[in-house]
Parts: structure tokens; sequence; C-alpha cells
């Protein structure tokens, strides 16, 4: 009697939810619409950049409709967010919602490496084109997988290509030491490092991983000043980064140049928390404020007002990203599946983000070719130094020492 | 004739085979597939933590374990991530022996902080062993089945296995003296009762199982990395709430918190935006409160509730 009113209760219980859950979905949406899924961190660690993301998406939303860019024929597109909480399986429940149940014309989006790795998968094998945001590493674009397209973000290995043609005709370092947070985005950035590197005969004297989020990073820095290293090259974000660079201070730990890999190295947060200690730090980096493409310091100007937060990269790629849903989706001869996957091959769009078109290049599928630039902070202020030709200011180097400055 | 709990578990089951059969929607097929997968954890860490009261903190170390015996197949071997299903419950015994040897000379808060510390060791170690296991890049396969039904059978499987092993040793002699273990253990000495073999004796089919739930785990998510499987609050807490929601050391228990935990958590998900997190955590808070042995384990309580407020509203008419 006891066991049959529980089973009772769990048989209630999951077909009550289950039928609410159906019910929820798209109930809001109508159907003459053209639904484009974006599935971002909206909570969790990664929360900050979700919504960094999510107000940019909007933000270029509301200028292309104010251009009415956003009607086709007689279809509005519509973003419909979901949260995959930081979670791979959460952003799988999330493609299989939009995907199954919403029937979104197309997903978007994608954070971490191990999420948006998922929802490439889901996405290819539901034959949903898929527009990457931010997730950067390598594999996902070489996979083959036709219905995925990534151009905002470059791959974690090609961070650098500005980086060493500055490397090659200004700094022409000796040796180099490696220190990388211990993450997908770590891992594989400071690999396409390390192979650079071997490949230029470098000499690398010091290449160490530390946990993620850790808080006494002297013992490391000791071991690496032993080293006695020309250039210091560094994967973190954003509070290891400001971490590490105010140690090297305390510990008046000098080298050539220190230039950290993007990520935290470029975050308005770095500044705030390093203080005096960012000076002179560089930085690979995909995208700052004062570069010299079209919009992009209207952008920022615009989403400081609007938001009252400073915007890095991040922001910057989901702004561009809807600019080339936009431009897609209107293109688009039908609006089906294959439709917009042929649409999307085609692009061919300026953005803040520079020229995007997705092509097939060294084993990436459909898969822009960055544009990427070196910056370093002078006074809080992060200033494009490489390359020549977009430069808001010279570079320093070698940078002087903590007892001179 | 039947008893009636044989025949309501028989109703049940068929219930449970027909549910792809109505629900054809291939998202609510999702959701029920992480139900099963949560399911099977949850059952496994009850038979240990519930029945014999010895409260694992690291369940993730076998889920990963068993998650990357099928991933390393793959990347290695070129094998089907499917013979993951084969090796993982293996590896998760293998690495639950030396464990239980040494981590049962503890007992209560001390063995709950030493699996702990567990599955952040193998965290760290799966992390930093790039070479073998890919590191944090994590290893992504390609499925071969796309079917939800299959993924769905095969889970149902899995969990059924489960639910009728920890049955079959809860109502053994084996489950008596577990349970004499949890309530009292220097008077089960006293008794006579091998102790730490019987404690060993819940560990390895608990390891078995929650590593057969990895492996599955890798078939189906398709991607896997050490932060993701030996996650402690998303793997090795996750799966105490489902159980605590849904009633410790009752057999059907940690399917019921399963599918209330997922399937609210999901709810919240798609319907709340950012705050989704926030009540879902406030609700489970609740339900542990109030209902401090779960919604199984409470069962008679929520009768007697309803039951009087159908009496009031009667008594009103």
């Amino acid at each position: 009697m006891k066991n049959y009113r529980k089973i009772l209760t769990v048989l209630l219980l999951l077909s009550f939810l289950t039928l609410v859950t159906a019910g929820c979905g798209g109930g809001g949406v109508s159907s003459d619409a053209v639904k484009v899924g974006v599935i971002l961190p909206l909570t969790g660690s990664e929360a900050m950049f979700g919504e960094m993301e999510k107000n940019s998406f909007d933000m270029a939303y509301e200028e292309l409709k104010a251009e009415g860019k956003t009607t086709i024929g007689d279809k509005e597109i519509v973003l419909m967010y979901e949260d995959d909480q930081g979670r791979q399986d959460v952003a799988r429940s999330a493609t299989e919602k939009l995907v199954n149940q919403d029937k979104v014309a197309m997903l978007s989006g994608g954070y971490s490496s191990a999420c948006t790795n998922v929802i490439a998968g889901s996405a290819q094998t539901l034959n949903t084109p898929f527009l990457i945001v931010t997730g950067s590493s390598d594999d996902i674009t070489k996979q083959g997988w036709d219905f995925v397209f990534r151009g905002t973000a470059a791959p974690a290995s090609m961070y650098t290509g500005a980086f060493w043609d500055m490397m090659e005709k200004v700094v022409k370092p000796q040796s180099v030491a490696i220190i990388f947070e211990n993450t997908d985005f770590g891992t594989s950035s400071s690999k396409g490092f390390r192979e650079e590197c071997q490949k230029r005969g470098i000499n690398i004297v010091f290449d160490q991983a530390y946990e993620h989020g850790a808080i006494d990073f002297k013992p490391m820095l000791a071991n690496l000043r032993s080293t006695n290293p020309d250039m210091i090259f560094a994967t973190s974000y954003v509070m290891d980064a400001s971490m590490i660079v105010k140690q090297m201070k305390e510990l008046n730990f000098d080298t050539k140049l220190f230039v950290g890999n993007g990520a935290g190295y470029t975050m308005p947060e770095f500044y705030q928390n390093a203080g005096a200690a960012s000076d002179f730090v560089a930085s690979t980096s995909l995208w700052v404020p004062n570069v010299s493409w079209q919009g992009a310091s209207e952008y920022y100007e615009k989403y400081k007002q609007k938001y009252g937060k400073e915007p890095d990269y991040h922001g910057a790629q989901a702004y561009a990203t809807m600019y080339v849903i936009a431009d897609a989706l209107n293109r688009a001869e039908d609006l089906s599946n294959t439709g917009i996957q042929s649409a999307l091959k085609d692009t061919d769009i300026q953005t803040i983000m520079g020229p995007i078109k997705f092509v097939d290049w060294a084993g990436f599928t459909n898969q822009n070719e960055p544009n990427t630039y070196v910056v370093q902070w002078t006074d809080g202020k992060l200033e494009v130094i490489w390359p020549e030709e977009v430069k808001s200011a010279d570079y320093v180097y070698p940078v002087p020492k903590w007892s001179e400055r | 004739m039947l008893n009636k709990n044989t025949l309501m578990t028989i109703v049940f089951a068929l219930v449970a085979v027909a549910l792809p059969v109505i629900i054809k929607a291939p998202y609510q097929q999702h959701i029920l597939i992480l139900v099963i997968i949560w399911a099977t954890i949850g059952t496994a860490w009850n038979l240990l933590s519930g029945y014999a009261g010895q409260v694992s903190f690291g369940h993730a170390a076998f889920f990963g374990v068993g998650a990357y015996s099928a991933g390393l197949l793959t990347l290695h071997y070129g094998l089907s991530p499917w013979w993951g299903l084969a090796l993982g419950p293996v590896m998760a015994m293998l690495i639950a022996l030396p464990i239980g040897a040494i981590a049962f000379r503890l007992r209560g808060p001390y063995f709950a902080l030493a699996t702990l510390a567990l599955g952040e060791i193998f965290r760290l170690m799966f992390l930093n062993m790039t070479g073998f296991t890919n590191g944090a890049k994590g290893i992504l396969i390609m499925p071969a089945i796309t079917s939800k039904i299959a993924y769905y059978y095969i889970g149902l499987g899995i969990l059924a296995a489960t639910l009728l092993v920890t049955y079959l040793i809860v109502h053994s002699k084996i489950g008596y003296y577990l349970v004499s273990i949890r309530e009292d253990q220097d008077a089960a000495t006293s008794l006579g009762i091998p102790t730490t073999f019987y404690k060993n004796l819940a560990l390895l089919p608990s390891a078995l199982f929650t590593g057969l739930a990895g492996a599955f785990y890798m078939n189906y998510v398709t991607f896997i990395d050490p932060d993701i499987v030996f996650n402690l609050t998303d793997i090795s807490i996750m799966v105490i709430l489902v159980v605590m929601l849904g009633g410790v050391a009752t057999t059907w228990g940690p399917t019921i918190g399963a599918a209330l935990y997922i399937i609210m958590g999901e709810l919240f998900r798609t319907t709340l935006g950012s705050a989704n997190v926030l009540v879902f955590g406030v609700l489970v808070c609740l339900i542990i409160m109030f209902l401090p042995n779960g919604i199984a384990g409470e069962l008679d309580i929520i009768k007697r509730i309803t039951q009087r407020k159908k009496a009031g509203l009667s008594g009103g008419v």
C-alpha cells in the first residue's frame, strides 16, 4: 500500500511536470517569427561575461531594428536567450529545447569552450546552423562540422598573430617563460605559443600551469625569476591576472616584457584590481575600443552610457555577431537550415571586429581569419601598439624597471 | 496472486517503458534521459550513504573514472565509447577497493572529508596528466547513435539493474547488517558483524553503478573534461541533494529526487531567467527543511496534510 502511493506520486509528478515543461516553451513567440536561439552563461561563475554579451546582442538588435533590418519579409527576427549556467549538460538541454521545441532557425552564443563544444556537436547532429560568439577551443572548427561557424572568435592557438609579427620585428627574445591557467582556454592557447617558439628556436626556460583561482603566485614567480627569461607569456582570467602582476611588483621582479594572452589582461577590471602594477603590461587582443574599425569606439561609448560598465572584446564579439546574423538572415534565399547555412557561408561583412568571412583554412572549417592586435597598458588606458597601421600609441620596450618608475 | 507491491512495480516499469512512446518530443526525452542518469547515480549513492550510513562526498571520482574509461578508449584506441559501459564500472570498482580499505578506517565526518578529498584528487590528476587524458581540453566524441529512444532504453535498463541490485542487497542479510552499521557501528561489531567487510560490500556496487552511469553519460553528452565529471558541486554534492530531496534510504527516493531535481531545475531555467538558480536553491532548502526525510521518506506527512485539506474542504461544503 505504501509503495503504491509512492509510485503514484512519482508518476503524477513526472507527467505533470513534463506537461508543464512542454506547455511553457515557445508560448510567447508568434509563429511568423524568425527565431534565433542564443545560449549564454547568464548565471554561475561566467555570468559576468554572459550578461555583457546579452546586453551587446540587445544593443545591436535595437540598432538593427531602427534600420528595419530585423524584419525579413513579414517575419521578425526574435532572439531567444537560454542560460547554460556554464555547465555543458545544461548547454545540451538548452540546445535540445531551442531546436526541437522552439524550432529556432539558427543558434548562436557559446561562451566557455566546454559548453561551445557540446552546443556545436548537438547543432551539427540536429542540422541547425550555429554561429559561435566566444568559445575558442581549436577543436571546435576542426571537426569538419559544416553547420558550425566561428566568426568573431579566433581559434585559441591563433590569438597571437599580430603578436608574432611584433616579436620578429621588435622584441626578438632569446628566452621566454610560459605560465597559464589549467583550463581548456589556457592549455590550448599556450600550446599554440609553445609550438611557435619551438618553430622559431626560442628557448622556453619555464613552462608551468597553475590552478585557476589560486591566491598565492609567489612560489611560482620566485621559481620563474630564477630562470631569468627575456619575456613572460601568461594566459589568465582577470582575478588571477591582476594577482600575478601585483605579486610581481611586490617581489620587485623585473622583466623586459610581460605579455598577457588576452582574456583577463585586457579587461577594465584588470586595471581596477592591479592599479599601477598594470603599467606597461602588454597583451594580445582580439579587439580594443580604440581600434580603427568603424563603429568600435561608438559601440564602447554607447555601451558604457547605457549599462554603466565598460565592455571588453567579449561584448564586441556578441555585438558583431548580431550584425552577422541579421546580414545572413536578410540574404538567405529561404529560412530553412540549409538556406541560412549557405547565406552564412557567403558572409562578407565589415563589423566592429573587422571584416568577417567564413573560410576553410589550415584544417579549420567555416572559420574567420582573425584580426589580432597587441595592446599595452599606460596609466589605466589600453593602447593599441601593433600592427603599426592601426596603432593608437607607440610601444614601450623594454619596460622600465619597478625601481625606476 | 501477486502481491500489491510487485504488481505496482510492474505497472511502474510498463509506464517507464511506454513513456518515450507517449512523449515524442526529443527535448522532453532528453530531460527524461538526464533524470535516468541522475536516478542511477542517486540510487548507487543511496546504497552506501543512505543504507550503510557512510556519507560520501566523492562520488564524482567514480562517475568521472567511468566517463573517462569510455572517453579514453576512443581517444587512444579508437574503440567505440560504448565499450566504456563494460570498462567504466570495472575501473570504478578497482579504484574503490583501495579507497575502501583506507577510508573505511575513518568514521562519520572523517570519512566524508576523506571522500571529499578523493574527488578533488582525481580532478587534479586528470587535469594534469595531459598526455594521457588530454587535460583541460577534454575529450569530444561524435555519437554513433542519434536517436534519443535508444539512449532512453539503455539508460532505463541501467537504472532498472541498479534498482534491482540495490533492492536485493538491502532486503538480504547484508542489508540488515548495513543498517545496523549505520545505526550503531560499535554495537554491530560487538554482535560479530565484520563492519569493514560489509562497508566494502556496499561501496563496490555503489562505485560500479556510478561508474556505469558515468560511461553512459560520456556516450550521451559526447564531451567531458575533468572540471565537469569530477566536479565537487555539480556531481558529488548534487547527488546528495537529489537523494535528500527524494528520500534517504528508500528504494524509490533517489528516482523521485532525480525527477524532481532535473525537471524543476529545467523548468525554472527556462522560465525564470537569471533568477533561476536562486529560486531553485531556496525551494530545495525549503523541501529539505520541512521534509527532512525527503519526499519518499515523508509520504505519511504529505498524505496527512492533503487528507486534512480534503477533510476541511468537504467540511466547508
